[in-house]
């Protein structure tokens, strides 16, 4: 019998198991389905990277963006592995027949949901042999999950397809009802459940209020100020990311850039290893920026804006401290910030006069959404103004083959239903805010568990303040950057070797 | 006018005279792969600009229009969304032009297709070498297209002589190409360069930098690119960094769009105007966008066929004559029934923008 603590020490160079860990290796390696609920950076996905050695089969992830998807391959090819394929829109033809042709021969197959949609790809991995079926961030099957994507609906047909093999669903925050509706989609009843606490002791979590945009943002400086390490300032708006961003600079604080969806992809990257290298301090961005990213120092999370929810606060809070040292998490609340949340949960599904609209727009026109052309779908968003995810609403929900006037009562319901649920998730976050108890307790009830150990340094309710961080987390060490090198020598620096003497 | 996008736009409002709509400086900027737009590019003097802002916006353009007309640098001609520069509009514009002078290597047209890959296969090269040659097995590559990926894979397979050497090869080749450029120029590309030692910068951290504007800085560092590629000329100096170049050279003319190529091969086998047309159940007036397009391109494709060399003398004068690039005014000059727009439109593009 295998040892797999030898085993995590020669691949993975780790002394030893972090807490849930080994149960869901076990658990896996017994054949047994497993739903894993670990806390975010807790190492959710060496649970499937340290049994892929083992069963030596092909293991399939899934994950529900592509940058995701990329930086988990990447990080894995960083570890030495080879066989790593990324299935992606992305690839050309040429690339995507090369690695069809050998899919048998790749250790890790990382997928998007949408590609699993296609039948080609499926029959193609029909033919291999699947130790394992991975779905990452798992709560995005859920509707009433705070992150739904009506892309993972599929992936328990596409297990079936499969023939069902072996499923491991991870995810750092679910509910308990929402960790039902994972192994019902899935169809993996006698899952196990390796559940841990979504709790992050080594966070300390406040929450200070404001009254005016400008505090806000003097408090803000004055944080950037005081925290000397590495640092994530989450807002809901690009603009204001920008603008912060600048007032910061402005300020004096020059090791500070935003990040955001709307950039060009290289300078994103640029800014992304910028941070990651400690080049660059503080990032200001939006919640494009998170996911995937494995900085293990970030010293604070700073929100300027309140997230939607409960759920979405744990995972931006979770990129602080992944080095398990002392971190902060501060969120600057000021009355009627649920507003900017509400108003764009409501963009995010149509209205009872734009679901009309559209249906009988598309009843007596004839129109398949599924089938027509980009002008006649601008034409559409146009006529009855809709936005992108609006309108992926209703590619999604409509079949081709069925008349949408007969739809029109059942997906108001629908959608009533989620946008309720949507803000009764805000209320449950804002709730939190106002409320009078120590944060974690607040967390905890949230997620039904039950009080675990209190670290000292625990809340704002608990005695925890920003002035004391100071006292309690790790010193940073920092490198100033000398820059006044001619262009030969810094390219010299880049590209030759010291000790071969290039200072002529 | 507050910014290097501005002069752009203005530069192209000028050049333009008044005779097209200001769209057609947003499909030359973005470098839209339109018959209309390569002829365009060509008829008045922008190759240069052409694709060099692949992400511009038209609410970008709308903004920057109202800006000019607020401030007296533009006139609304009797088109509409037709404009010509104004004398203040002029002045402003040289003036601003005075210490950020034009980019002189930007060509857009010749080298917006590959610059960017250029540079994605170089940065990812140059990183790449800088880890192994300091013993760093571990990094994140920059660059994320797997194409540029797969590319700098095999161009270490293929190459198989000692890392350090190639890392000594592309500091030697590098230095004596960016010796020529200007100070300003060369700082914007090695501070975009990621390293072992750290990551490259963002224009608008090189903006800060420098004291310069982001859109300038941007613009250099495409002229940079530009005289880089240019000066590779046939890769005998520069042997390493021309073959990242390589199968733009075999290849066929990478300026042509898709379709313009496969009417090319029909016509280079033999066929009509009207076969291909038939063929390849396209309009006349769609090959004959093409054959203007092959023209722009290869001045010297025969146009025999098309125009006689007589009707060929008498467009042309009429074309020098009048000063003018409008279809119609020549059409009324030549006075001739036989004459097309078609046949115009070819010896307008044979002529190129003298
Ligand atoms: N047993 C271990 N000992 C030490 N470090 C570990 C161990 N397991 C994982 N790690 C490290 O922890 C970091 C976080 O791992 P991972 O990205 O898998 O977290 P995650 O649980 O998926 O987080 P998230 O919820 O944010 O996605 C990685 O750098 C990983 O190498
Ligand atoms: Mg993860
Ligand atoms: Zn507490």
């Amino acid at each position: 019998m295998m040892n797999i603590e030898h085993f995590l020490k020669n691949k993975f160079g780790f002394d030893e198991f972090r807490p849930g860990q080994k149960e869901v290796i076990e658990s896996l390696l017994s054949g047994r389905h497993t739903l894993a609920m670990l806390p975010t950076g807790s190492g959710k996905s060496l649970c499937y990277q340290l049994p892929a050695y083992l069963l030596n089969k092909t293991i399939l992830i899934v994950s529900p963006l592509l940058s995701l998807m990329q930086d988990q391959a990447d990080q894995l090819k960083m570890n030495g592995e080879k066989s790593v394929l990324t299935l992606n829109s992305f690839l050309t033809l040429n690339q995507k027949r090369k690695a069809f042709d050998r899919l048998y021969s790749y250790r890790f197959i990382f997928l998007s949901p949408e590609m699993l949609s296609l039948d080609g790809v499926i029959q193609a991995l029909k033919s291999i042999d699947i130790g394992l079926f991975v779905i990452d961030e798992a709560h995005c099957i859920s509707q009433w999950g705070y992150d739904f994507r009506p892309d993972y609906l599929n992936l328990g047909e596409v297990r079936q397809k499969l023939n069902n093999p072996l499923t491991l669903a991870l995810t750092a925050t679910a509910t308990d009802e929402v960790r039902q509706d994972i192994v019902s989609k899935l169809n993996i009843g006698q899952a196990a459940e390796i559940v841990s606490s979504v709790d992050r002791e080594n966070i300390t979590i406040l929450i200070e209020r404001v009254h005016t945009y400008e505090e806000k943002q003097l408090r803000v400086l004055e944080l950037v100020r005081q925290f000397t390490g590495s640092g994530i300032i989450y807002f809901s708006s690009k603009k204001m990311a920008e603008a912060v961003t600048v007032f910061l600079q402005e300020n004096g604080m020059e090791s500070v850039n935003y990040y955001h969806g709307g950039m060009e992809q290289e300078q994103r990257m640029l800014i992304q290893q910028q941070f990651i290298s400690g080049q660059l301090k503080v990032i200001c961005a939006t919640s494009a920026f998170g996911m995937g990213v494995n900085k293990a120092d970030v010293r604070y999370v700073i929100h300027f804006h309140m997230p939607s929810a409960m759920e979405a606060y744990l995972q931006e809070i979770g990129r602080a401290g992944r080095d398990r040292q002392q971190s902060v998490a501060v969120l600057l609340y000021s009355d009627g910030d649920e507003g900017l949340p509400l108003h764009l949960m409501e963009q995010q599904l149509p209205t009872d006069a734009q679901l009309e609209g559209v249906c009988s727009y598309l009843g007596s026109s004839g129109l398949t959404l599924a089938h027509s052309t980009v002008p006649e779908k601008e034409l559409l968003c146009q006529a009855y103004s809709l936005n992108e995810i609006q309108l992926r609403f209703f590619t999604q929900f409509i079949p081709a083959d069925e008349n949408p006037l007969h739809q029109v009562t059942q997906m108001k319901a629908y959608c009533r239903e989620r946008k309720n649920a949507n803000q009764e998730k805000l209320y449950k976050f804002l709730n939190w805010i106002h409320a009078k108890e120590c944060r974690r307790i607040g967390v905890l009830g949230y997620f039904d568990e039950k009080q675990q150990a209190l670290n000292p340094q625990c809340c704002d309710q608990c005695g925890m303040d920003a002035q004391k961080m100071e006292d309690v987390w790790p010193e940073v060490e920092i490198d100033q950057i000398n820059s006044n090198f001619t262009w030969k020598e810094e390219l010299a620096f880049i590209l030759l070797k010291k000790d071969n003497g290039n200072e002529e | 006018m507050n910014n290097y996008l501005q002069a752009i736009i203005l530069y192209a409002i000028k050049k333009f005279q008044g005779e097209r709509s200001i769209y057609a400086i947003y499909h030359m900027l973005q470098g839209k792969k339109s018959s209309q737009t390569i002829q365009d590019a060509h008829l008045f003097g922008l190759t240069n600009i052409f694709g060099t802002m692949p992400v511009f916006t038209r609410q970008q353009l709308n903004q920057n229009i109202e800006q000019f007309l607020r401030d007296g640098f533009i006139d609304l001609t009797d088109k509409t969304d037709a404009y010509e520069v104004s004398q203040a509009g002029e002045e402003a514009l040289a003036r601003y032009l005075l210490d950020k002078p034009f980019p002189t290597y930007l060509n857009g047209w010749k080298y917006q297709n590959i610059a960017p890959v250029f540079w994605g296969r170089v940065s990812l090269l140059i990183q790449t070498i800088s880890h192994i040659v300091h013993n760093e097995r571990r990094f994140y590559p920059i660059q994320r297209s797997p194409k540029l990926q797969y590319f700098v894979k095999e161009f270490l397979h293929t190459n198989r002589q000692d890392r350090s050497l190639i890392a000594r090869q592309i500091y030697e080749e590098l230095v004596s190409l960016l010796e020529s450029q200007s100070d300003l120029k060369r700082d914007i590309f090695i501070l975009k360069l990621t390293g072992v030692n750290r990551i490259g910068l963002t224009f608008d951290q090189i903006a800060k930098r420098k004291e310069a504007e982001e859109e300038y800085v941007r613009f250099l560092f495409f002229d940079s690119l530009h005289q880089l590629l240019a000066e590779l000329g046939d890769g005998a100096d520069h042997p390493l960094l021309a073959s990242l170049t390589n199968e733009w050279k075999r290849g066929g003319n990478p300026h042509l769009t898709q379709s313009t190529q496969t009417t090319l091969q029909y016509l280079q086998e033999g066929r009509s105007m009207s076969e291909i047309a038939e063929i390849r159940r396209l309009k006349q007036n769609t090959i004959e966008d093409h054959l203007v397009e092959i023209v722009l391109s290869d001045k010297r494709f025969p146009i025999a066929d098309y125009v006689s060399s007589d009707d060929e003398r008498e467009i042309a004068a009429a074309i020098t004559e009048l000063g003018t690039k409008k279809l119609k005014a020549i059409k009324q000059m030549v006075d001739n029934k036989q004459i097309s727009f078609f046949q115009i439109r070819l010896v307008l593009a044979k002529m190129g923008d003298q």
